[in-house]
């Protein structure tokens, strides 16, 4: 097993030595790596440094994902807690940076945690976090609610 | 509390209130510098659950036309169908206020076997009925040549009050499924008329 290390460098200039292996968990330096130029420090424009300490952090968990049951219940436990950490806005940053970096498990982990999150969120917030803007007239989102009056009965209103 | 007291705290009030704006502010700028892809937000989408889908249709126009796009029915239904679950019959009955309701009809009604989670309700005297009960939406189809002719005859009082009227071809559901199209649904009764729409 190689253990050549390899250095990625956040867009705010902030450094981390990693295995190849945990590298190549992103598969943009997977990529990178396979077009066979020798590279040791890997520049991502994309994402900040501590949104990338977090898709590390991520990575060098799951580096090895061994079959066994036990350790997937394992992992699906750190999983777990590791969400638990960010508020919203930082699993945005997370959920952008793991469709950049292309971290397919993180991808997926990400999009359930906000799904969860967000589900009982109200309209107005949502376009709040996802900065959407209400392009309805008063009349036209109150018949929308209106018609699906339903769907807003248990809406909590937890702000995010 | 002295007049002087009173003012202070009336400042600070405002000071808060103030403070408070700009956080919102500043927070709400902060997220507006997020932009996220249509393809993330369709990630996280579909596995939202059905009753938040229809909620988050008044977000925008942008959020309705995009819940309602063929594209993002057609993946959530596949996710769907690929989760394991069954209908199991039971004892309970649940009435709830917010239930469809539907004109009594003097006639048997036929619920048919469900298809990508939508059922029909069926009778003689009814506009078939394809019920989402999911979103609790249904549309009507228009009245088939039999239930039209055999509404005609309804309108003779002795047709109502045989005791044992002559039933139409059978008139029950064998079949209820779409076409190539999901848009339009297709129900075929035994008898004489096949409706499509």
């Amino acid at each position: 097993m190689s253990s050549n290390k390899i250095v990625l460098t956040s867009s705010d200039g902030e450094s981390f030595e990693v295995e190849e292996v945990v590298a190549r968990k992103l598969q943009i330096v997977g990529h990178m790596l396979e077009d066979d130029c020798v590279i040791n420090e890997i520049p991502l424009q994309n994402v900040t440094g501590d949104i990338l300490s977090m898709v590390i952090e991520y990575c060098k968990t799951h580096v090895d994902e061994e079959e066994s049951e036990e350790a997937q219940t394992k992992l699906k436990t750190w999983d777990e807690e590791f969400m638990k950490k960010f508020d919203i806005k930082t699993l945005l940053q997370i959920i952008l940076a793991a469709n950049y970096l292309n971290v397919k498990g993180l991808l997926d982990l990400v999009s359930q945690t906000i799904a969860d999150t967000i589900k009982d969120y109200t309209p107005e917030q949502i376009r709040e976090v996802f900065g959407v803007e209400n392009d309805y007239t008063e009349e036209e989102e109150a018949e929308v609610r209106k018609e699906n009056a339903w769907a807003f009965d248990e809406a909590d209103t937890p702000k995010p | 509390m002295t007049s002087m007291e009173k003012t202070q705290k009336l400042l600070t009030n405002k000071q808060v209130a103030s403070s408070a704006r700009k956080e919102i502010k500043r927070r709400r700028s902060e997220f507006e510098k997020i932009h996220i892809p249509n393809d993330i937000v369709e990630e996280i989408m579909v596995m939202l659950p059905v009753k938040t889908l229809m909620r988050f249709l008044a977000v925008s126009k942008h959020w309705r036309s995009f819940i309602m796009s063929k594209d993002f029915v057609e993946r959530y239904m596949a996710l769907e169908q690929s989760k394991e679950f069954a209908l199991e019959p039971t004892s309970a009955s649940v009435i709830d206020e917010k239930a469809l309701k539907f004109e009594i009809t003097e006639w048997n009604l036929y619920i048919s076997e469900s298809c990508d989670g939508l059922v029909c309700l069926y009778a003689v005297d009814i506009a078939v009925k394809v019920v989402n009960p999911a979103t609790k939406t249904y549309i009507e189809l228009p009245l088939s040549r039999i239930q039209q002719i055999c509404m005609n005859k309804q309108v003779d009082p002795d047709s109502v009050q045989d005791p044992n009227p002559v039933k139409y071809p059978r008139l029950s559901f064998s079949q209820f499924g779409f076409g190539k199209y999901w848009r339009y649904a297709k129900c075929v009764s035994c008898g004489p008329s096949n409706m499509d729409r």
